[in-house]
């Protein structure tokens, strides 16, 4: 397995950046950031730094019971947000089109509130510690139109 | 069935979405959405150009009182000549 040099934000463990050449360590570590090996597969997206180890992201997967229901009526949809891991956390902060939830956990399982929406309206739900945790891009709940004559 | 607020949790940056608890559900409220009703509820005279406007103002003014019809006149009168001052400045 090949290692490869990862710069980081000391402060936050964020990955900022792969470096490939020396000149390049160089360049990071003059804007304040740390460096250290990292496996080949490491990703800024997928992995960040904890005590100076690069580890992977906690996967959470937030999954609608539908994701389209009609806007105006009784109709709503419920997020299932499942963390992964040995020792989830008893809750975790969702974004609900940006607004923050928090969702308590049983055993790294929880359920956001009912979402609605009066009128037709897309919503986008992730997580919201995107330094901690991996959603691979959440979930989106369409609120559509209901079809004429139907 | 009577709803109530309970709490306003946050708006979008840009506005586009509010969420507000109601009724123990989170309600998304698209604020495009929300103007483009706002318009369509509008009364169609209003809506649908001047001469529909015009159409219903004339009928609007053949329900009003003699007295009313005169203070309207008086009021035209002086908004003509606001405007004709307004245009008169270049």
């Amino acid at each position: 397995m090949q290692s490869k040099m990862i710069a980081y934000d000391p402060l936050t463990g964020e990955i900022r950046g792969i470096c490939l050449t020396q000149p390049q360590v160089m360049a990071w570590q003059t804007q304040g950031l740390d460096i250290t090996d990292g496996a080949d597969e490491v990703d800024l997206a997928t992995h960040r730094v904890m005590e100076g180890q690069v580890v992977a992201k906690t996967v959470v997967e937030l999954v609608p019971d539908k994701s389209e229901f009609i806007a105006g009526g009784e109709e709503q949809a419920v997020v299932t947000v499942a963390v992964a891991g040995e020792e989830p956390p008893a809750s975790i902060e969702v974004l609900v089109a940006d607004a923050v939830q928090v969702v308590d956990l049983a055993a790294g399982f929880g359920q956001t509130l009912p979402i609605t929406a009066p009128l037709p309206t897309t919503i986008e739900v992730r997580v919201a510690d995107q330094l901690v945790y991996l959603d691979n891009g959440g979930c989106v709940i369409t609120a559509g139109e209901e079809e004429a004559g139907g | 069935m009577a709803s109530k607020v309970s709490e306003v949790v946050t708006s979008k940056a840009k506005a586009r979405q509010v969420v507000t608890v109601k009724d123990g559900k989170l309600e998304v409220t698209d604020q495009a959405a929300a103007s483009l009703q706002k318009v369509k509820a509008l009364p169609t005279w209003l809506t649908q150009g001047p001469d529909a406007a015009g159409a219903y103002v004339e009928q609007e003014l053949n329900g009003l009182s003699k007295e009313a019809k005169a203070a309207l006149k008086e009021l035209a009168g002086a908004v003509a000549a606001l405007r004709d001052r307004v245009a008169s400045l270049g």
